[in-house]
């Protein structure tokens, strides 16, 4: 096998906590479904969609905080169970979305960076360990001066610099990064942009960025996978799913999204935006029947409320739609 | 500033506006512009720029201990800058209307939406012309949840609630919007600036649209500002400001985003950080500008006017085609 990470069906369902002295059945909240997808070595995927989507529960399940309800992930062709070792919790690492809130703030940052490595019994000695946050420091564009400041003392790009070197610190194999450019200044992501840029071109780790920004999507991704409600409707080659998507939700998505092409800056009408969206997105507690879209798609039939599209190879995608464009 | 839409009267005028609030670190520096009738105005900028407390400022919506002192904050002729809080009232909410960026804190939490759309709606609109608006603009399924509190209704829902009412209570002339679809989803924030331009071209509204996501500002502005450590740095009609931007920081800004960079080269961070900003004598960018010269740490630049935008940076006039 050639990918280096491969999920196969992974599902994550939530039991909701049955409302006090009432009798129904519990309420089952379909956070991922079925979902499959692979990462070579040195390939970045970018996973794409709104709020409720699933795509942070699958950033969860993939760093094992959280355990896969079916489905497998395996590593290099070794299934990682839920209940991880420390070992094999070390080689998938995730980045979660606001670096402020990752760092303990009464701690230098020397003492923050300096943690995995201890904890994952890396580096020989005080000495080593030293060398090798000097050396990591300096790769994500930083100096060792940062080193010992506390969080409170850096802005925000210069933190989120220093999760990715923290996380890069142990070695992993995969780096599962959510939402990392949501909360930083416009002048600020261009710097983590092109710093995961270089990292992917210099080192051979697979790269999952989980993500609602389509342009940063556009910019880092080799392949791109778009989730609605729980499920993947479209996966692909980055160029083809982030451009020209045959699925109508990606396409709906892409058309609402505002991108100052120099062609179309300029004060819009009310028309502009009418081919937009209808409604918005559904409860996962209750998904529609069918295809999950279908209330909100113009294409829809009554086979698309019925019954739900199988995944199928179009071209250089993989699309689940009956209608596909 | 020179007055970029001079012959019309403006239906708002801000002159040399500055906002403080406790501590050292003053918020807005001088900032002036004019927003004409039916123009949309976009505010943009890094967090602590500013932008945000320009569009408090003029409600005058301040938190308590924060200062507000302009030349002038004129709105259809009446001095907001001089009215006292009993007068003021009689502008805020009914010719001045403000759309803040959490909805769900807008509306009261155990009264239903709907009772509460009656309550503001109701003395202007019978029930059938609220229906008929209502629907117009996809909030038909609200009416048809009369009990239902604003906990129960999603995001994009309240947040199109909240504009209905701050549009259509009665007739404001202007209307601030404060990142008021910050918090939505794509597809959902495109029903809201669908909704937000459908009440500028009904009801003739002009607005003050804050916001830090240049896409969004590119696509529904008229004319745009661009603010840098409390300072207004430059402001100009939404085609000239991307075609040709004259502030450095505005030019770093654009060269800083991914849609706008070819996607073989890389994009072209800001270096440092806008901390401190807020408390340099001469121009805010300074420390960060790549071809900052003595004077430029010395003397906030003058607004100089080119074509139809104005800019204050020292360096404008020699790097036109630059």
């Amino acid at each position: 096998m050639s990918a280096l990470l491969d999920v196969r069906g992974l599902t994550r369902r939530f039991t909701l906590p049955r409302p006090f002295g009432r009798r129904t059945a519990p309420r089952v909240v379909h956070a991922v479904e079925d979902v499959s997808f692979e990462v070579a070595a040195g390939e970045v995927l970018a996973v794409v969609g709104e709020s409720g989507c699933g795509k942070t529960t699958v950033a969860r399940v993939l760093a094992g905080l959280d355990t896969a309800t079916s489905g497998t992930v395996a590593l290099a062709g070794r299934e990682l169970t839920g209940g991880r070792t420390p070992a094999d919790q070390r080689l998938i690492q995730l980045v979660t979305q606001n670096p402020r809130a990752a760092f303990n703030r009464r701690r230098t940052l020397r003492h923050a960076l300096d943690q995995p490595l201890r904890v994952h019994g890396l580096g020989a000695g005080r000495a080593e360990r030293d060398a090798l946050v000097a050396e990591m420091v300096e790769r994500v564009g930083l100096s060792t001066e940062h080193l010992d400041r506390l969080p409170g003392e850096l802005s925000g790009g210069e933190l989120a610099r220093l999760v990715l070197a923290r996380a890069l610190l142990v070695r992993p194999r995969v780096l599962v990064l959510d939402e990392p450019t949501a909360s930083l200044d416009a002048s600020v992501k261009a710097t983590v942009v092109d710093l995961l840029l270089r990292l992917r071109a210099e080192s051979d780790l697979a790269i999952v960025v989980i993500t609602h920004e389509i342009d940063i999507a556009r910019r880092l991704a080799d392949r791109a996978a778009v989730m609605y409600l729980g499920r993947v409707v479209e996966l692909g080659p980055a160029a083809s799913v982030l451009a020209r998507p045959r699925h109508p939700y990606p396409r709906l998505l892409l058309a609402s999204v505002p991108v100052p092409d120099p062609e179309r800056i300029g004060p819009a009408s009310a028309a502009d935006f009418g081919a937009g969206a209808i409604g918005e997105v559904p409860s996962a507690l209750d998904p529609p029947s069918g295809c999950a879209f279908h209330p909100r798609c113009a294409l829809a039939t009554e086979v698309c409320a019925e019954r739900r599209p199988a995944r199928e190879v179009l071209d250089d995608v993989e699309v689940a739609c009956h209608h596909p464009g | 500033m020179a007055d970029p839409t001079a012959g019309a009267v403006p239906l708002l005028r801000v002159r040399d506006l500055d906002v403080t609030y406790p501590g050292p670190v003053p918020a807005v520096r001088g900032v002036s512009f004019d927003v004409a009738p039916g123009e949309i105005l976009g505010l943009v900028g890094e967090s602590g720029s500013g932008k945000s407390s320009v569009c408090t400022a003029l409600t005058g919506l301040l938190p308590a201990g924060a200062h507000r002192r302009a030349d002038a904050i004129e709105f259809e002729g009446t001095d907001l800058a001089a009215l006292r809080e009993r007068d003021l009232r009689r502008v805020r909410g009914r010719r001045l209307a403000f759309v803040p960026q959490q909805p769900m804190t807008s509306l009261a939490p155990t009264t239903p939406v709907v009772r509460q759309l009656r309550w503001y709606l109701g003395d202007r609109l019978t029930d059938v012309e609220v229906r008929e608006t209502l629907t117009g603009i996809g909030l038909g399924p609200v009416l048809d949840r009369p009990r239902d509190l604003p906990g129960s209704f999603s995001g994009g829902q309240l947040q199109r609630v909240v504009i209905a009412i701050a549009a259509l209570a009665h007739e404001p002339a202007l209307l601030l919007a404060d990142e008021p679809t910050t918090t939505l989803d794509a597809t959902v924030q495109a029903q809201v600036l669908r909704l937000l331009l459908t009440l500028r071209d009904k009801l003739g509204l002009a607005m003050v649209y804050v916001s830090h996501d240049l896409a969004v500002v590119s696509t529904i502005c008229d004319r745009v500002g661009v603010m840098y450590g409390g300072r207004l740095v430059e402001i100009a009609p939404v085609r000239e400001l991307f075609a040709a931007p004259r502030h450095l920081y505005t030019r770093a800004l654009l060269a800083a985003m991914p849609a706008t960079t070819p996607a073989d080269r890389p994009l072209r961070a800001i270096e440092g950080t806008a901390e401190g900003a807020n408390l340099l004598p001469g121009c805010p960018f300074a420390p960060r500008c790549p071809q900052v010269l003595p004077v430029c740490r010395e003397r906030m630049p003058e607004p100089t006017a080119h074509g139809p935008g104005t800019v204050r940076c020292h360096l404008a006039s020699e790097r036109v085609g630059a």
